[in-house]
């Protein structure tokens, strides 16, 4: 019966971070399930498929949630804030380590990517997608970062501008120029 | 026309290099090299989108979520711990409020709408209620202001001349209660009491024309029969409208008591019964139905001999005819009805017409 279904879920995030503000444990993890998947998967393609370190990462990005629930505008979007804690905690990640480096030592030890790739042969659109996330995978991290908000979190330049902290014509700019850089890349795949 | 590099992206998406406007086509070689390149874009971008279904996203370790929960309780616990150890004891709130609950909210809504509607419900009865006492109270208050009765205090009648300017005439008192009140005083035991009816039939009658009452006795019997206590109309002025001709009616009624008040009239008498002299009881052949009788005929002049409980005519059925036989004071005739089937009818007329009153 409808009057007695539990509210939560059709609250919208803003909604549901006031709850977590006060202390409703319902509401957080209404909302650790709406965003769990979609941040964790993040973390996994920024942080070089690590996943030990994107379920750290996870964890900890849900724990400021409701520890940093003041410093949280509630005039702004949640997603792009929410986005850009995210963001701020992989480039904190980048500036401890070597990221191309490592990016790029990941890869080779993940047997994830590798598929045999053989331009020559012709691939098929399968060998193409996994060619296509290894040089996602090589680009520096905020085009990296700009790209992945884009195609795989399908949010708006608006959000992403709000959510990277730069201007949309940026924005803009890194993806245009992004696709034209793995379009270069890919070239061998072209007819795919 | 100044192209957002953005509207790259949207017209790589939706259109072909030859698809593309003039104005179009020089925006975008500014940014790409030419065709190939462009098509190349347009290729490379749709495999982009196509890299979300076609990417496995990959479910969170259940036990991120189970870390959080029990990292969220103890926050949680702790504040409400330290505030509530200040005061008293209670048991760890549950997980929702129960206040918060839907079921407990729309309960409370529900109970809220009843109460609106009850006590809307009991004001509008409350106000009916008003309404009826003021219309059934007879106040005779000398105090209370009148509110639009300056026209009705310009038409009042005449008996309301005796009351002080501004104040409501003294409502009549109920026909009833005079009647029983007066008469158990003075009521002659064997003399019923009027009914109501006679008395108010006294106020449409009261005009210039109307017919005498029958003189009372000249012991002073009730003035209600005088032609003194007629009320004429000049005195009455009614309205057309219901509700002053029935005040106006209960008026006259009250000031009808009033004067039979005044005069300290004796009970009303019935007035004795009149003797009626012998003409009354003539039956007049015209009276009688049409051919009925052959050869019948009834003088006026004749009447009937009066004997108390004994019809004046006798009733001589006979096996052919109807014989009438009808007894009057020079004598008794016999009378034979020609046509049976009317003998009834005119048995009936002389029952009316015989019968000793």
């Amino acid at each position: 019966m409808a009057l007695f279904k539990h509210p939560y879920e059709r609250h919208t995030d803003e909604q549901l971070m006031e709850l977590i503000a006060g202390k409703d444990q319902k509401a957080f993890e209404v909302m650790y399930d709406r965003y769990a998947r979609l941040m964790f998967n993040f973390f996994l393609r920024m942080l070089w498929k690590d996943r030990e370190k994107s379920r750290d990462f996870t964890q900890e990005l849900f724990a400021k949630l409701f520890n940093k629930h003041h410093l949280y505008d509630p005039t702004k979007s949640f997603k792009t804030w929410f986005y850009s804690i995210a963001n701020n905690m992989c480039k904190n990640e980048y500036a401890k380590h070597e990221v191309r480096r490592t990016a790029h030592d990941e890869l080779k030890r993940d047997n994830h990517f590798t598929a045999g790739i053989d331009a020559q042969k012709g691939m098929d659109r399968a060998h193409f997608m996994e060619r296509l996330k290894e040089e996602l995978d090589k680009l520096d991290a905020v085009k990296r970062t700009t790209f992945e908000l884009r195609f795989n979190h399908e949010m708006s330049i608006i959000e992403i501008s709000e959510a990277m902290q730069c201007s949309e014509g940026t924005v803009k700019s890194r993806l245009f120029y992004t696709l034209k850089e793995l379009n270069g890349k890919l070239k061998v795949f072209e007819g795919v | 026309m100044k192209y957002d590099p953005e509207d790259i992206e949207s017209l790589l998406r939706h259109k072909q290099f030859s698809e593309l406007y003039p104005e179009e086509k020089e925006f975008v070689l500014r940014h790409v090299e030419g065709q190939d390149e462009y098509e190349s874009l347009r290729q490379t971008l749709g495999l982009m989108h196509d890299l979300r279904q076609h990417d496995q996203w990959l479910e969170p370790d259940p036990v991120i979520k189970h870390n959080l929960l029990r990292e969220f309780a103890t926050e949680e616990k702790g504040g409400f711990t330290v505030w509530l150890n200040s005061l008293f004891a209670m048991p760890q709130l549950p997980e929702i409020v129960w206040y918060r609950r839907p079921a407990v909210r729309y309960a409370f809504a529900s109970l809220l709408l009843l109460c609106g509607v009850g006590v809307g419900i009991w004001t509008m009865s409350k106000k009916d209620n008003i309404g009826n006492d003021i219309a059934s109270t007879q106040t005779t208050e000398k105090n209370e202001v009148p509110t639009d009765t300056e026209k009705q205090m310009q038409q009042k009648p005449a008996y309301a001349e005796n009351n002080q300017p501004g104040v409501f005439p003294p409502a009549p008192k109920p026909v009833e209660v005079f009647v029983e009140s007066n008469l158990e005083e003075a009521t002659d035991e064997s003399v019923p009491p009027p009914v109501v009816e006679q008395i108010k039939f006294v106020a449409p009658v009261a005009t210039d024309e109307a017919p005498a009452m029958e003189k009372a006795d000249n012991d002073g019997a009730s003035t209600l029969v005088s032609k003194d206590t007629k009320v004429s109309a000049d005195d009455v002025t009614l309205d057309m409208t219901t509700m002053e001709e029935e005040e106006n009616e209960k008026a006259l009624i009250e000031d009808v008591q009033n004067k039979i008040a005044e005069d300290k009239a004796t009970a009303f008498k019935k007035p004795e019964a009149l003797d009626r002299d012998a003409d009354s009881y003539k039956v007049k052949s015209a009276d009688l139905p049409q051919n009925t009788f052959n050869n019948l005929t009834l003088s006026d002049n004749t009447a009937p001999v009066l004997n108390s409980g004994t019809p004046a005519y006798t009733w001589t059925p006979s096996t052919t005819n109807e014989v009438v036989t009808i007894s009057t004071i020079q004598g008794s005739n016999t009378y034979r009805l020609a046509n049976t089937a009317n003998a009834a009818q005119v048995k009936d007329v002389l029952d009316l017409l015989y019968t000793a009153r």
